[in-house]
């Protein structure tokens, strides 16, 4: 799953119709749309709305926190790079608290890489070598209450720099400047796609236990200790009983710890 | 190969940033005021980190050496660790600094000097046999090419101290570093070893036992005191055929006589750290194997344990003397009996 958290209608339509989301029916708190795994935040501009938006989304999230990852995109102001230039964000500064945001470039990335400067409100005089943008640093106080640094990511577009204005930026430029840059967000989309299946990898123990939990009665504690034995039992090489017969092989659950228990004291598990 | 390098503000223009910079000439330079805002910041997952860990130039203020636990040393009266660098290039799943913190990243601290003024007050203060141990918050040598870490403080024991002794730990191969300086008598290159069937199995990304082994016998051929840390020491139920080839390659390569010391450890880390590591690694049968929370340590049951310590101490004292075996052994039951 990648949740997009994005600034204006016109820099999510491009991404609408280019992953094939569609509008899902929110009750008018953000503009949502979603499909292929995916799903959309419209923001609207600035600090404020940014994080409440990436907050709307994390709370909404399918399959609990840290399941997902997290993708700022949008315009930005730059010093000096020409337009519809794509900078990823290495670094994201909030312009208003003074915290900083490292953004884990954990892959290949044979763009353009920098840092932004998230402000309170449009500038046009830039630090040197930033993006500056309004909505990032909050995207990133948020979006990391939902999940790890690696999954989360930002990346510009610039619209505006040293030798044009923000103010004659019209809606079709930005839906334009987006639309150019599709590649390298479909790139991004992909490798934190990858990274988050690897973070489901690590974290997907499968849930054996659960059709044990159902047919008999454990009182909370040995719910837990019925867990970390059947985690265990999987492990071990050439083990003598399927799932199956572990369901079906014992009179009650009792019966069941007690088996599982001693063959963890009689025949301890190997390193390798 | 390091993509990206954080480098804290205040030492933008040190030599040693330079010059590591100049190492990884390719890798892209981010600045940050302090280097616990990349490292030890929360809601990070070092496994994924671990793919391509980053490296961060910091400078290491506060303490910067300290007391080494109780039950630890190699002979001498006073034992001291220092870390010049945080995380290691390798990946071992038994390695207690993949519960330590919450970054993969390799932290690397430049000032070295200022390593070496306490090492230095340290070693004036006491007057006499001292040890200081590098390598237990990361490998001593694998990243030497980057850090020039051997290159600046093996001449400063060689040259400054009289006491005291260095011990590098290692599991790398890399050591022209060290060959390419005189031997000297109060350096030991120690290095860390598990049986090959562990190794294969636990140890991601070590260079294979027999390089290893080929190295330290290079190493005792050019005259240094190379060690011998069997630890941690791992249990598993065929763990006598397992520990008898390993000594018997051991003592096959290596010239036991020559050997500075052997030490041995147990298998034991702090419960909190255990967690962490598990939760990284669940699908690791090692952390299923038969450990208990013993004083806030998970370790082998005691019998376990004493079985397996041992037979090996056994093994390894047919062909290293007394003077020379060092074990780190910390049974409860020892403890309880004073």
């Amino acid at each position: 799953m990648i949740q997009f958290v994005v600034a204006l209608e016109c820099e999510a339509r491009p991404l609408v119709n280019s992953l094939g989301l569609v509008r899902e029916n929110s009750g008018g708190t953000f503009k949502v749309y979603s499909g292929n795994d995916c799903r959309l935040v419209v923001s609207g501009p600035g600090y404020a709305l940014a994080a409440a938006a990436t907050a709307y989304a994390g709370s909404i999230q399918a399959g609990g926190p840290f399941q997902a990852g997290w993708l700022n995109i949008g315009v930005a102001g730059h010093p000096v790079f020409e337009m519809g230039r794509p900078i990823l964000a290495d670094k994201v500064i909030d312009g208003i608290s003074g915290q900083n945001w490292y953004p884990q470039l954990l892959f290949d990335w044979d763009g353009d890489t920098g840092p932004v400067r998230t402000v309170a409100a449009p500038e046009s005089q830039f630090d040197v070598g930033a993006c500056h943008d309004m909505e990032a640093a909050a995207f990133f106080t948020v979006a990391n209450r939902f999940s790890t640094i690696e999954l989360i990511h930002c990346l510009k577009i610039v619209s505006d720099n040293g030798l044009t204005s923000s103010d004659r930026l019209r809606p079709s430029m930005v839906t334009e400047l987006v639309t150019d840059a599709l590649p390298q967000i479909k790139l991004l989309v992909g490798v934190v796609e990858q990274l988050v299946h690897d973070k489901r990898g690590q974290d997907e123990i499968p849930d054996l236990w659960e059709p044990l939990l159902e047919k008999w009665h454990f009182s909370e504690t040995q719910g837990l200790q019925l867990r970390e034995l059947v985690r265990h039992y999987m492990m071990r090489p050439g083990r003598r009983k399927t799932l199956e017969e572990l369901e079906s092989g014992f009179v009650d659950g009792g019966e069941l710890l007690r088996y599982l228990r001693e063959l963890e004291i009689e025949k301890p598990i190997n390193p390798m | 190969m390091i993509d990206t390098i954080y480098i804290e503000e205040e030492i933008r223009g040190h030599p040693r940033t330079r010059i590591v910079c100049e190492q990884f000439s390719r890798a892209r330079r981010i600045y940050c005021s302090h280097y616990g805002e990349i490292f030890n910041r929360r809601a990070q997952n070092p496994r994924i980190q671990k793919q391509k860990p980053a490296l961060i130039l910091a400078v290491k203020k506060g303490e910067k050496v300290h007391p080494v636990p109780a039950g630890y040393g190699i002979g001498h009266v006073h034992n001291y660790y220092f870390s010049h660098m945080l995380n290691c290039l390798y990946d071992c799943r038994y390695c207690f600094l993949q519960g330590m913190f919450n970054s993969a990243h390799y932290l690397f601290f430049i000032n070295h000097e200022e390593f070496q003024e306490a090492i230095l007050a340290l070693d004036k203060k006491h007057g006499e046999s001292c040890c200081f141990f590098s390598g237990y918050d990361c490998d001593s040598l694998a990243m030497d090419s980057a850090t020039r870490f051997t290159g600046s403080f093996m001449p400063f024991f060689r040259e400054r101290l009289r006491h005291s002794w260095l011990e590098l730990r290692t599991k790398s191969v890399n050591v022209n570093p060290v060959l390419n300086q005189d031997p000297f008598e109060r350096c030991v290159i120690a290095f860390s070893m598990t049986p090959m069937e562990f190794s294969r199995a636990l140890e991601h990304g070590v260079p294979p036992l027999k390089a290893r082994l080929k190295i330290m016998r290079k190493l005792q051929d050019a005259g240094w005191n190379v060690g011998l840390r069997i630890d941690p020491l791992l249990y598993h139920s065929d763990f006598k055929i397992i520990y008898d080839r390993f000594f018997r390659q051991l003592f096959l390569h290596l010239d036991p006589g020559r050997l500075h010391s052997v030490s041995v450890g147990s298998f034991r880390v702090p419960a909190g750290m255990f967690r962490k590591m598990e939760k990284l690694h669940p699908d690791t049968p090692l952390f299923a194997g038969p450990l208990e929370k013993q004083d806030s340590m998970v370790r082998y049951a005691d019998d376990l344990e004493r079985d397996l310590f041992e037979y090996c101490e056994s093994r390894i004292m047919d062909h290293v003397p007394s003077g020379r075996y060092f074990p780190c052994r910390n049974l409860v039951s020892d403890q309880a009996s004073g």
